[in-house]
């Protein structure tokens, strides 16, 4: 019986409301630095819920529930997820794992624990759809983070009164309604169109109140966000800087930092850490989670307890470490449970963001360290430069050792004077040379195969010849601050950037480095973006199928 | 036979049950310090060789003489030789330990007591501290105690280094003195009391004149020795109980052979009250909490 009414939802949903496909490629545009162009923004798109999206989205609504361990994967382009989010659409087993998910949750949200949260009234009966409408009419705003139209909430209430009246029972048939709505394309697309005005093309209030919740707390917005976004308060209203502070002011905020930092330093990647138990007794399968939190821990305290400057991520020598990865980083644990915050000496050459566990392990393989992944996430994900990827017919494996050869570094010296391979690695290799005092797991050695380690290097041509010194020289560099307010904005917006919006970047620019390149400022600057608030036509593309199928 | 299983399984109890007491001590934080916690613990034993007629066995020379069958100081029992050549080693306890691998397994021994420090029960610490020279320095200080915590295990079964570890409350932390040369560290003697239970039967053990020599491998760990002696009453307490515990004879077997061996602290009339005996200890470098320093 389920099944039918399952599959009979899922129908009438997906007719009525269309799914809508994803937009395509944009060219890889270069910023030009004099004189900007004219404001134009990005083309409008459409963005798929991210995994974690997903999963605040369903906490917000229901509570503690069990989520789903499994739904579509998320892609991640030009180093982002957010970006990735606008090209990809939901496959067909995709389509399966939606709907699975949303009969797990459904189900848990129509239990005693969790339905006095949303169901607002006692029904009168196994079928009362006064008392359902009045239900779904909130729950679907929230969920789909629109109002419904009458005639959505109607289909909603008859799935639902359909399903009682079978199933004998109110909530039965409450629990099809929020299937319903959970599988639906308006909670799992972000619809970031926008509407023609007086002047240029802008997001809507329903809109904006999306883009900011997701940017600034990588959830749905409350229910007071969508009052202002009723009230017509948001994108161009004069009290849309004060929404944009109070989301700012918001305990979710972390939520928002934690989300945006975990894609910017591919902090998810963790969950996969994988090393060699036998060489690394430190090695467990918890510690990539343990990695994690130590950095997000960090950013957490820079952003919002000191409000500091974006650049002491990588010189500051304060962390947060638990037991685990005291015993790792060789000091003593600050806490017997949890995480505690820990100072290294000024004699410690283990500093900021590039001393973590997180970077060390993860750009490194599995039994040896690597000089070529680490230095591609400082020049690509924290420079934000661009390094080729390797021609297809090239061995991308360590080179074999030369005679005389005993280090890594002499290894990869070959990388080095081989022309075919020197153009790209020059950008990459000296730069994660300088943290090989760190194996493979991100712990502190001395020599490796008996030899002293030479960590020196240049970043831009600039030498230094220890970890700390890299640390210091990359934070010094103006690509540093100009890349996480680059990525920032990519985050944000969902789009690598387009040349017409060069002046609202060089304004962002400015603007985080007269508040001392604070986080926050950033973030609020960015809101306040016309590139935030601002949206260009959809690009119209036809499909090249026999249907001829046209999307946005 | 089940007898002595039965004082086989209690003496294990010796290294197998945590709580470790000593008196004693006062500590100056000046210098260096650090901390270490036993990874493998054993029994010093013979080795089966000889060197000049005597048997060489691990241990230490803990009376400072070197006794032979005719030296009533020594109650009459002959001191084996370290491999090394060092004569005057004192670790009789080696017959009894030869007797309980002869009945059990080999390693049987080994694993109880590996299971009791990867389990956190036998967590047996050192710290050394007031150190300004790891080579050579006449004045140091050694803190004994037990650590507490659920320790983190390699995949050779082994400690992972530099864990940080609480200090057992019920276990007082014993302090002597100590000195490092060349690289190798020894203690003044102190007495040492362990709080063990076995088979519920509780007692504590007293290691008299406990001395720790020792010395830092290339990877930092300290890899030693820690003799003393153990008092005969208390093995034969020992044995009554597991005799009413467990309803066996032990006692009987006990009386007969430990007597044989006792060497240490003879009273006037040449009798030994004590049997020497020595452990074997690998450490590795580890933490214990700020507040909490021994």
């Amino acid at each position: 019986m389920s099944w039918i009414l399952r599959w009979g939802a899922a129908l009438i949903l997906g007719a009525s409301l269309g799914l809508v496909g994803c937009e395509g490629e944009i060219e890889a545009p270069t910023v030009a630095t004099r004189p900007p162009p004219p404001f134009e923004p990005a083309p409008a798109q459409l963005r798929r819920l991210t995994q974690p999206q997903y999963r605040n989205a369903i906490t917000d609504l229901f509570g503690e529930v069990v989520l789903p361990a499994r739904l579509e994967p998320d892609e991640r382009v030009d180093g982002l997820y957010q970006v990735g989010a606008h090209l990809t659409t939901i496959s067909a087993r995709g389509t399966e794992l939606y709907e699975a998910a949303a009969y797990q949750i459904a189900g848990q949200a129509v239990d005693e624990a969790h339905r006095d949260r949303w169901i607002l009234c006692a029904p009168s009966g196994v079928v009362d759809r006064a008392c359902a409408e009045q239900s779904l009419r909130v729950l679907g705003r929230r969920t789909w983070r629109r109002p419904l139209s009458e005639v959505e909430l109607a289909q909603l209430v008859e799935i639902g009164a359909n399903a009682a009246r079978r199933l004998g029972d109110f909530y039965a048939g409450m629990e099809f309604s929020v299937a319903t709505l959970l599988q639906s394309p308006h909670f799992l697309f972000r619809r970031e169109v926008g509407a023609e005005t007086d002047g240029p093309r802008r997001h809507t209030g329903w809109e904006m109140a999306e883009r900011l919740s997701f940017f600034l707390w990588n959830t749905i917005p409350d229910d007071a966000l969508l009052d202002a976004a009723a009230r017509g308060e948001l994108g161009d209203h004069p009290r849309y800087a004060e929404h944009v502070d109070r989301l700012l002011a918001d305990p979710r905020a972390k939520q928002g930092v934690r989300a945006f930092f975990t894609e910017m330093l591919e902090l998810d990647e963790l969950d996969e850490l994988r090393k060699d138990p036998t060489i690394f007794e430190h090695y467990t399968p918890e510690l990539g989670a343990s990695a994690r939190e130590e950095t997000l821990r960090l950013i957490e305290h820079l952003v919002f307890e000191r409000d500091a400057d974006y650049r002491e991520l990588m010189t500051t020598r304060t962390t947060f470490i638990d037991r685990r990865l005291a015993s790792l980083y060789g000091v003593p644990a600050p806490a017997r449970e949890g995480f505690g915050r820990y100072d290294f000496p000024e004699s410690s050459e283990r500093v900021g963001l590039l001393g973590h566990i997180s970077v060390l392990a993860l750009q490194a393989h599995a039994s040896v360290s690597s000089p070529t992944l680490r230095g591609i996430f400082v020049r690509r994900n924290l420079l934000c430069g661009a390094i080729p990827p390797p021609p297809a017919n090239v061995d991308t494996s360590i080179p074999e050792p030369l005679p005389g050869s005993v280090t890594l570094r002499d290894r990869v010296a070959r990388h080095l004077q081989d022309p075919s391979c020197a153009g790209c690695h020059r950008l990459m290799d000296p730069l994660g040379l300088g943290l090989e005092n760190f194996d493979a797991i991100g712990r502190w050695r001395d020599t490796e195969s008996g030899e002293p380690i030479d960590a020196s290097g240049d970043v831009n041509g600039i030498p230094f010849s220890t970890p700390s010194e890299l640390a210091y020289t990359v934070a010094a560099t103006p690509d540093f601050t100009q890349c996480v307010m680059r990525t920032a904005y990519r985050y944000a917006t969902g789009h690598k950037e387009v040349p017409g919006e060069a002046a609202t970047l060089r304004d962002i620019t400015g603007r985080f480095e007269r508040s001392g390149f604070r986080v926050l400022p950033l973030l609020r600057s960015i809101a306040l973006s016309d590139g935030f608030r601002r949206v260009g036509a959809p690009v119209i593309t036809v499909d090249s199928t026999p249907s001829g199928e046209v999307s946005p | 036979m089940k007898t002595l299983l039965q004082t086989a399984l209690t003496l294990r109890g010796l290294v197998a049950l945590p709580g470790l007491v000593v008196l004693a001590g006062c500590a100056a934080e000046t210098g260096e310090h650090r901390a270490f916690v036993a990874s493998e613990i054993g029994f010093g034993s013979r080795t089966g060789e000889q060197i000049d007629g005597r048997d060489v066995a691990i241990g230490l020379n803990l009376d400072g003489r070197d006794s032979d069958a005719q030296d009533l100081q020594g109650c009459r029992r002959r001191d084996f030789i370290a491999p090394d050549g060092t004569r005057g080693i004192d670790n009789q306890f080696t017959h009894l330990y030869e007797l309980v691998e002869d009945v059990f397994q080999e390693g049987v021994v080994e694993g109880i007591i590996k299971n009791s420090i990867n389990e956190g029960r036998l967590l047996l610490m050192f710290q050394i501290s007031k150190v300004t020279d790891w080579k050579n320095d006449d004045d140091v200080e050694v803190a004994i105690f037990l650590g507490d915590g659920r320790p983190n295990i390699n995949t050779e079964n082994a400690l992972v280094r530099d864990q940080t570890f609480d200090i057992r409350s019920d276990a007082p932390v014993a302090r002597t003195r100590g000195s490092i040369r060349d690289g190798v560290l020894r203690t003044e003697p102190i007495d040492v009391e362990l709080p063990m239970a076995f088979f519920n039967v509780f007692f504590d053990l007293q290691l008299r004149g406990a001395q720790i020599q020792a010395e830092l491998d290339m990877d930092g760990n300290l890899v030693g020795l820690m003799g003393g002696g153990v008092d005969k009453e208390q093995i034969f307490e020992i044995g009554r109980m597991a005799d009413a515990m467990q309803g066996e004879q032990v006692s009987p077997l006990l009386n007969l052979l430990i007597p044989t061996w006792t060497d240490l602290y003879p009273d006037e009339r040449g009798i030994c009250s004590h049997i020497s005996a020595a452990l074997t200890f690998r450490s590795v470098p580890a933490f214990v909490f700020d507040d909490v320093r021994p």
